[in-house]
């Protein structure tokens, strides 16, 4: 399934190899989204509000890191839950925190999937294929089919 | 096992991935599921080698339609990794200690 051009996945994290390491793994899993990499919570916010009015692409997905340096990926995922324009947008946590307080309020604002770092990084391509997502794939010869 | 299953009785096979559960056994027995050793579920957080065999052994027993069960669940990070691994149900610590009938309740439950 393919979706509109251009429809970017959100990433947000505060980690500059981490994030270059998920934009690597999206590449190589063939995901042709844009990746659109914020790195504060407030500017992710922000990115969504616009969404929300249709000034930017609305995401196909969300990848939010926890703890970041001003807010917590807990409180974007609050803020997608609760807008009627985001609310069914498929969000992904991948954290470094195990801790089961974490991941229960994670569940609790209804996320879609849980990755805990190291290992979980690697799962990313996975969990997207899993959810189903409206993503666009590159055929293999890494021509874009629009 | 076939008399069982044809009452209606499920069949599992318990300790999958461990000592005589082997994988022949999934070709030989008439089974409904598996229960997934501990073994797959430990390490899932911490290791890229964990996560692949998981992933692997979960998408080999889903490919031939068995029901899966990890055990082994002791912690939320088990039971989110496992989810989205794509194993759905799972019995551990997390949910309940072995407990003696009479004082037993419903555990948490599914996050």
């Amino acid at each position: 399934m393919t979706s509109q051009a251009g429809t970017p996945i959100l990433l947000l994290e505060d980690e500059r190899a981490t994030g270059a390491l998920i934009v690597q793994l999206l590449a190589a899993a063939r995901v042709a989204n844009p990746v659109e990499w914020l790195e504060t919570g407030s500017d992710a916010l922000a990115y969504l509000d616009r969404a929300a009015a249709a000034q930017v692409p609305c995401p196909v997905l969300c990848v939010l890191d926890l703890s970041l340096p001003d807010l917590t990926g807990l409180d974007v995922l609050r803020q997608i839950r609760g807008s009627v324009a985001l609310a069914h947008l498929p969000v992904i946590m991948l954290t470094g925190s195990g801790h089961d307080a974490d991941i229960e309020a994670a569940y609790e604002l209804g996320i879609d999937a849980y990755l805990i770092k190291p290992a979980g990084v690697h799962g990313l391509p996975d969990v997207i294929r899993e959810l189903s997502l409206d993503y666009q794939l590159l055929p293999s010869n890494g021509v874009r089919r629009d | 096992l076939e008399m069982l299953r044809a009452m209606g009785v499920g069949v599992l096979l318990d300790d999958f991935g461990t000592g005589y559960s082997s994988l022949g056994y999934v070709r030989e027995l008439p089974l409904d599921g598996v229960k997934l050793d501990r073994i797959f579920t430990r390490d899932l957080t911490i290791s890229d080698g964990a996560w692949t065999l998981a992933r692997s052994v979960i998408a080999l027993l889903s490919q031939l339609d068995l029901e899966i069960i990890a055990e082994g669940l002791e912690t939320a990070a088990h039971l989110a990794q496992l989810r989205s691994l794509g194993c759905h149900v799972g019995q551990g610590y997390y949910f309940a200690r072995p407990a003696p009938r009479e004082s037993l309740e419903f555990g948490r439950g599914p996050v």
